[in-house]
């Protein structure tokens, strides 16, 4: 445990470069979330805004490590290949949550200051699901990415891959009749759990495929 | 003497450079210099004896541990230097310090600062701001923090003036002191090997082909230099290689004192790694 106690150090220390960066896009991040509170009830994008704010800062530690070829070294380390891919997948979903938290401080705190709104929880909490689901969803398939193609060639790959599930997703929609739904209304007091099933589901699978790849990787 | 490294048959094969049936075996209490021209497969061996490429065969025992079975104890005991790759420019000596208390169980802060004072090492500056000598001591200090047994060093004195070189051979030297350590130095600076080695492997085209002690290759080996009458007079088996040069021929022996004795030539010179470097790579027989 200690070893990825380390590792988690050495990531977010090579991140207090960022610091600078980090506040100057919070605060952006704030002032588009209050324009967005006031004129909406709530700031239901807020919470994702930011989760994804953190999730792309704990992603660039991987374009660090690349660029001074500290992965290299990092192996000559007393550490093993599994550990290596561990840290870095607490790393990760530590950022979710790490943003899942100030984004629902602010979720709840903007619209009361702005529009004196009291927090509707059940929005803020289905949000945030929401936002976990999908950035779970994006590092699984970004992390092996990363670990097969390196940081800068994964890069434009996973940007390609994106854009072919949203356009799949898309024409999906589009092509496929309305369908009606309503039936699912009794089984919605299961949709924490499976949302819950679906990230840890996504993050073991992305982590099992990421040890294969970093197995078999010479660096 | 107890064996600290031994490779046994390594081969690897990519698809343009070869490593082919390795071995290698060094005792403990010695420094071995492992020499190539660039691309000959000293990183490729090192990263191989590290664990840190698949081997398509071989067997590598480190403290006569296999790291199927003892990676992280083997490399508790390593101190390592890789040529271009270490820590993010972005961290400090202190930021270092603070990620190594938890990699190393041994990891000896007091023995870090204290490295880091006698070598002039800013702590609080980012390694970005070092100059490539005082980088090379960093990385020397921060293999040396964790009370290793084992240094193995990729070209630790490429790219430095010769004062840095002259403080890193040193401390080599120093740690050489205790006769339970050992040094796997690979460099294609000889002359620092010719100060600090005990043995010298050589490698070529991803195959050793000269394994031997270091006094006995600068002492016993030699160049011959002679006419071309004089050559056509010595026997193959007399001469290792020989080089044909504009105005006579160049001939790597390795016996001098033998040499002397069954031919009559002039100049008989001792030998520099380099030269022997050469002749084994340029040469024929």
């Amino acid at each position: 445990m200690n070893s990825i106690k380390g590792l988690l150090i050495k990531d977010l220390l090579q991140l207090k470069s960022y610091k600078k960066n980090f506040i100057l896009s919070t605060l952006i991040y704030l002032v588009l979330i209050i324009l967005e509170s006031k004129n909406s009830n709530i700031g239901n994008t807020g919470p994702i805004m930011i989760m994804f704010l953190f999730s792309i800062y704990a992603m660039a530690t991987f374009n660090y490590d690349e660029k001074s070829k500290s992965d290299r070294y990092i192996l000559t380390l007393p550490l093993t290949r599994r550990e290596i891919i561990l840290s870095k997948y607490v790393f990760c979903i530590s950022s979710v949550l790490i943003g899942a938290f100030f984004g629902t401080i602010i979720g709840i705190l903007i619209p009361y200051l702005i529009n004196n709104i009291k927090p509707n929880f059940d929005s803020i909490s289905s949000t945030l699901l929401g936002g976990m689901v999908a950035l779970s969803f994006i590092q699984s398939i970004q992390i092996p990415y990363i670990y097969k193609y390196g940081a800068e060639k994964g890069r434009l790959q996973i940007y390609l891959v994106m854009m072919v599930i949203v356009i799949a997703l898309t024409l999906i929609y589009m092509l496929v009749p309305e369908i009606d739904l309503s039936f699912l209304d009794i089984y919605s007091h299961l949709i924490p759990i499976i949302g819950i099933i679906l990230i840890l589901l996504n993050y073991f699978v992305s982590f099992k495929i990421s040890c294969k790849i970093y197995n078999k990787k010479e660096v | 003497m107890s064996e600290i490294l031994s490779v046994k048959n390594l081969s690897k094969k990519y698809d343009l450079f070869e490593l082919k049936n390795i071995n290698l075996s060094i005792p403990r209490g010695v420094i071995v210099g492992f020499i190539g021209e660039n691309g000959a497969g000293k990183t490729t061996t090192i990263k191989s004896i590290l664990n840190m490429i698949n081997v398509d065969t071989g067997d590598i025992k480190v403290f006569g541990n296999d790291y199927k079975e003892k990676e992280k104890d083997i490399k508790e005991k390593i101190g390592v230097v890789l040529d271009n790759s270490f820590f993010s420019e972005q961290l400090t000596p202190s930021d270092i310090n603070k990620i190594m208390k938890f990699l190393y169980k041994e990891w000896d802060e007091k023995l870090f600062i204290q490295y880091l004072n006698d070598f002039k090492l800013p702590i609080e500056k980012m390694i970005k701001e070092y100059s490539s000598g005082m980088l090379m001591k960093l990385k020397i200090t921060v293999a040396l923090s964790h009370h290793p047994e084992l240094l193995i060093l990729d070209e630790p004195t490429s790219g430095l003036d010769p004062i840095a070189r002259s403080e890193i051979l040193d401390i080599f030297l120093d740690f050489i002191q205790n006769e339970n350590h050992s040094i796997f130095v690979s460099s294609h600076i000889t002359s620092d090997l010719e100060t600090v080695a005990d043995y010298i492997v050589f490698i070529n085209k991803g195959e050793i082909i000269l394994s031997e002690e270091k006094d006995k290759l600068l002492d016993d080996y030699g160049i011959v230099r002679c006419t071309e009458d004089e050559f056509i007079k010595i026997e193959k088996d007399d001469y290792i290689k020989y080089r044909k040069n504009k105005f006579d021929y160049e001939l790597l022996i390795a016996d001098r004192n033998n040499f002397k004795t069954k031919y009559d030539v002039k100049v008989i010179d001792k030998p520099t790694l380099d030269e022997i470097m050469l002749i084994y790579i340029k040469g024929v027989k």
